[in-house]
Formats: structure tokens, sequence, C-alpha cells
């Protein structure tokens, strides 16, 4: 394999990191809680957004902007838990749609900040630094992020399957009436799940912006896009198979955008979710369905 | 006049996008793939008339053709399963989509021209030149008159389809797959069928919208375009056909009339998106309203007077 190659594949398994990441928020939301959240990538995004905002504009110190986007995306989270599925009645339909008119309304509202929606500079603490690994060269940053996504996966793991609170949560996605007469609050339950999917995707978000120095309103879009391929990709209803996808897009998008070029990128792991979904349409892991309506 | 010409063309195209979602809302299927294929016609039937000298009728209809091969590479492996896969799909597909027009560079150098001297789809710099109308003195009036034949063709489909068995088997499906299945309907054929259909109308209208801008890009198909159509089905009321017009022909209007409207016509779509869903998702013009209503069948007795009229004997007395 020619040493190029080779970089860009290490490169894209690191990239992957935060794919995995922000696949687990997705696969919690619309996998395990079976909810199709359009707004969710938006949320990601918005929350970022706005504590950037508020480190450039108002002056809050930096290291507070994490904890800052966390509290704001759980805010915004709960918020559509209520308005969009606690609220909405009836079809499964309904409920995405209304998490379509919250996408916009968050899209809009940053567009109306003191921001534009223009891009927010964000600190990144290990600047630029570079590891030599034999004839490779790595990014310090994109190596604490890979890191950091595979503990949080396995934490999240481990959580699920070997907790009480993670049994809880299952015996509620298997079946709500059951989960009542073993006197769990169902409701509380699921707005828990979802503060914990904020949880994760904000932290994926900030740490994909923080690569990347700055954040914009176009990552909302691309959260969603690549979490909802990779979701696919991996099965709605297998974590490890959301992980396995997540670094496998991540190494096929880098990898392909050395040999055809940063244009069609996106389209590789496009392409691969439709043959996917054509051959084994319930992903590679698992036969669990997305969010069934 | 013109502005209000062009206006109603726009109107007129919106009318043709809201059907196309409407297609498949029919079977309870959400698309928000409908900016990509209306993108897709729109490059097709563009590079048709600009490059081939094509006729517009010609251009359009490819451009319809393509929004339906684009329709069914996304509905066919999707529509096979249960679940919202489908909507998922068309999320990644339109903004795939958005980026490969975005790329996209075909076509020759224009002779004679200073400055712009790329005739086709050219990359970033989107598609111009498209001077069809202009070569072919077609007016503003005289489009807008072509683009409500077309949309008055698709009012008079919609409304035979839903006084039709097909229309019921495609209600039967949203009602209930299982049901649908038991009673020998091919579930996946009919949603495929309903999908592709919105696909070709998505196409027809993109050809349309690409020979009235004349200039074209990638940025014009964003993943908002399908959003707003879908609010256009939702409000507008997603029980009937008059539901997708009348949210239509309203929310392109009321910007055009109202300043603010425009200026907050997002988070007022959103809005009224969430407000509909929570209270009453049936949207504006419900089934039952229509029953209730039942222009067609006043008009029939209006026209009818001679019929004798049967007095009910529940009639109380004075």
């Amino acid at each position: 394999m020619p040493g190029f190659v080779l970089q860009a594949a290490i490169e894209g398994l690191v990239a992957g990191g935060i794919y995995a990441l922000l696949g687990l928020g997705f696969h919690l939301i619309f996998g395990v809680l079976k909810r199709v959240n359009l707004a969710y990538g938006t949320t990601l995004m918005a929350s970022v957004y706005l504590a950037a905002l508020s480190v450039n504009l108002h002056g809050v110190p930096w290291p507070a902007a994490l904890p800052l986007a966390l509290i704001i995306g759980i805010a915004i989270t709960l918020a559509v838990e209520r308005l969009a599925f606690a609220w909405v009645r009836g079809d499964g339909r309904f409920s995405m749609v209304a998490t379509l008119g919250i996408w916009m309304i968050i899209e809009e509202f940053l567009i109306r900040t003191p921001g534009h929606g223009r891009g927010q500079a964000i600190v990144n603490p290990f600047d630029l630094a570079l590891v030599s690994v034999g004839r490779l060269e790595l990014r310090v940053d994109h190596i604490f992020a890979f890191v950091l996504s595979l503990a949080l996966c396995a934490g999240i793991y481990a959580f699920l399957f070997h907790s009480r609170a993670g049994l809880k949560i299952r015996v509620v996605v298997e079946d709500r009436a059951l989960a009542g007469l073993l006197g769990i609050d169902a409701a509380s339950v699921t707005r828990w799940t979802f503060a914990l999917a904020a949880v994760i995707g904000v932290i994926a978000g900030y740490v994909f912006a923080t690569a990347q120095h700055a954040i914009d309103v176009h990552i909302g879009m691309w959260a969603t896009l690549k979490g909802l391929v990779i979701l696919v990709l991996g099965g709605a209803g297998n974590l490890w198979g959301v992980v396995a996808a997540a670094l496998g897009l991540g190494i096929m998008e880098r990898v392909g955008t050395e040999l055809a070029g940063p244009g069609y990128r996106d389209l590789i792991g496009y392409g691969l979710m439709l043959c996917l979904l054509a051959l084994f349409p319930h992903g590679f892991g698992g036969r669990a369905r997305l969010a069934s309506g | 006049m013109s502005y209000w010409y062009t206006v109603l063309t726009f109107t007129g195209i919106n009318v043709l996008l809201a059907y196309s979602v409407y297609a498949s809302y029919m079977t309870g299927q959400v698309s928000l793939g409908q900016s990509a294929f209306f993108g897709i016609g729109a490059y097709t039937a563009a590079t048709l008339t600009v490059l081939s000298g094509a006729n517009l009728f010609v251009a359009v209809i490819a451009g319809g053709a393509a929004g339906t091969i684009a329709s069914l590479f996304v509905g066919v492996p999707t529509l096979r399963l249960r679940g919202y896969y489908l909507t998922v799909a068309t999320v990644a597909f339109a903004e795939a989509i958005r980026v490969v027009l975005h790329n996209f560079r075909f076509g020759k150098p224009r002779e004679g021209a200073a400055g712009d001297t790329w005739q086709g789809p050219d990359g970033p710099v989107g598609f111009r030149h498209i001077s069809y109308l202009n070569e072919h003195n077609i007016g503003t009036f005289e489009y807008m008159s072509i683009v409500w034949c077309v949309v008055l063709v698709v009012v008079v489909v919609f409304a035979i389809l839903e006084r039709s068995r097909l229309g019921r088997v495609l209600r039967i499906i949203e009602e209930d797959q299982i049901v649908a299945k038991s009673i020998g309907i091919n579930v996946s054929f009919m949603k495929v069928g309903a999908f592709a259909f919105g696909g070709f109308l998505a196409g027809i209208g993109g050809g349309l919208y690409a020979h009235l801008m004349t200039f074209i890009s990638g940025d014009d198909f964003k993943i908002y375009l399908s959003a707003l159509v879908l609010a256009y089905v939702v409000i507008g009321g997603g029980q009937t056909m008059w539901g997708p017009l009348v949210g239509a022909v309203i929310f392109t209007l009321l910007p055009e009339v109202s300043r603010p409207v425009k200026e907050f016509r997002l988070e007022l779509f959103g809005i009224l998106m969430i407000a509909v869903m929570l209270f009453r998702p049936a949207g504006m013009i419900s089934a039952a309203n229509v029953r209730k209503w039942a222009v067609g069948r006043r008009l029939r007795a209006l026209l009818d007077r001679s019929s004798p009229r049967v007095s009910s004997p529940m009639v109380r007395e004075p």
C-alpha cells in the first residue's frame, strides 16, 4: 500500500472516532428509544454554536464553553422531547414533522443571533501539534478525540447492559405497559435517555468543532447526515455495529477523498448506505427496525 | 403586472411540488428528497434545451423521467422496509445530490461571448444562460399559462385518483400495512409507485423552474426546500387532495403580500408545523371538512333543480 493511502486510512480511522460518538447519540434516540428526532443534529450544532458565541462575544472563559454547550443541549433536547414526542399524539409521522419544524426554527434563530450564523472560532488547546509514528504523522487532538470517543462508547455499553438504570431503559423500550407494572416511571426514563443522548451528541459536536477550530450552522446538516448514514449502516439496534460503521465510514471517506477528490466525499457514505439497504435491509448488525411507526 | 405573473408561475411550481410530496404522503410515507428530484429535473431539462436545443415540452418530460429514475433509486431499497427508512434515506439523498449538483460541470464553451464563456452546468458557479423562453419569445403571461395548464392536469389526475379504487388502496396502506397485505395488496409495489410518481412531478416542476429562473445552482436545491414543501402539505392538510393545493397557494402568495411574513417565513413555517401537529394533525382542510362542505355535490344539486327533493321523515314540525 502506498504511504499516502496508509496515512489517509489512519487519519480516517481517527476521524471515525468522532463519527462513532455521533452515531452513538443517534443510536440512543433513533435506535434505543425509537424516536425519529430530525432536530437532533441541529440541536447539537446550536448548543456548541451558542456556547462559542458567548465565549467570543461575552467574554466567557473558554473552558466553560463545553459545560455551557451541554446545558443548552440538554435543555433543547428535553424541550424537543416534550413538544414533539410527549405532547404530539398518534402517528409517529406527526412527531417527525414537528421535529422538522423545530429544526427550521433553531437554524433561523441562529442566523438572527449576533453571530448571524457565520463561523465562530473555538479554542483548540492542542492547536495543531503533531506526533510522528514511524513515517506517519498524526494530530494530537485527533488522537485525543479518538480515545475519548471509544471510551465513551464503552461507557455507554456498560451503562445500558450492566447497570440497573440501563436495564430500566431497556424495559421501557421493550414494553411501556410492563415497565409501569414494574414501578418504572417510563416518562422519566425516556427524558433521562434523551438527556444522555444530548450529552453524547454535544460532546461529539464540540470535539469535531474544536478539531476544525470553528463552528458554523452547516455543522447541523453535517451531523444529521453523518449520523443517519452511520445509523443505517450499523443497523439501528446494535451499538457495536454503529461503532464499526462509523470507523469504516471515516476510513472510506478519507481514503476516497485522497483518491477521488473532496467534492464527492459525501457521496461515498451515501452510496454505501443505499447499497447496504438494498442488500442487507437491516444493516450489518441485527434485525432491529428503525423506529417503525 | 409581469411581476405577478412570475409570482403565480412560482405558485404553480410549488403546487406541483406539494403534490409530489402528497403522492407518497397518501401511503403514509414522508419524503424529504423532493429538493433533489426537483434539482435533477431542473438540471436535466435545462441541459437538454441549452446543449441539445430540445423542445421545452420534451425537455420538461425528460426532467420528470430523470426525477422518476432518481426516486426509484432511493425508493426501491428503502420502501420495502417498515419504519421511517425512506425519510432517513431521503434526507441524506437530498444533501448528497446538492453536493453533486454543486460540483457538476458539463457542456461546451460559448461561442462569441465575452466574460461568461461556459454553456451548461459549471460547478459551483451554477448553470447560467438558460434562455429558452427568451429565444422563443415566450412572455411571462404565456409561461404562467403553460405552468398552470400542467397544474390543472395534475389536479385532475389527483381528483380521479382519489375517487378511484387505487386511491383507496393507497389510503389503506397509510392506515395499516398489515391489513393492506392481508387483503392482497402489494404494499411495496404501491408505495414505490406512489413515490416514483412524486419524483416525476418534482422533476417536471424542476424543469419548469429552471426555464423560469434562467439561472440555477446546486444551492437552489437545499433540503430546506423539501422541508418547506412538506410544510405546505402538512399545514394545508394531508388527508385530501385539497390540502396541498390550498397550502401551496396560500403559503407562496402570503410572503408576497406581507413583508413581515416574508422576513420570518421559515420561523413561521416551523411554528405552524409544530402547532398543526399538536392541535390539528389533519391540517387546515381535513377529510371531514371536505365531506361536510361537499362542494361538488352541492354544485350538482344546484344544476339539477328538476330532481324531486326527498323530504326526510325525521323533520321536526315547528
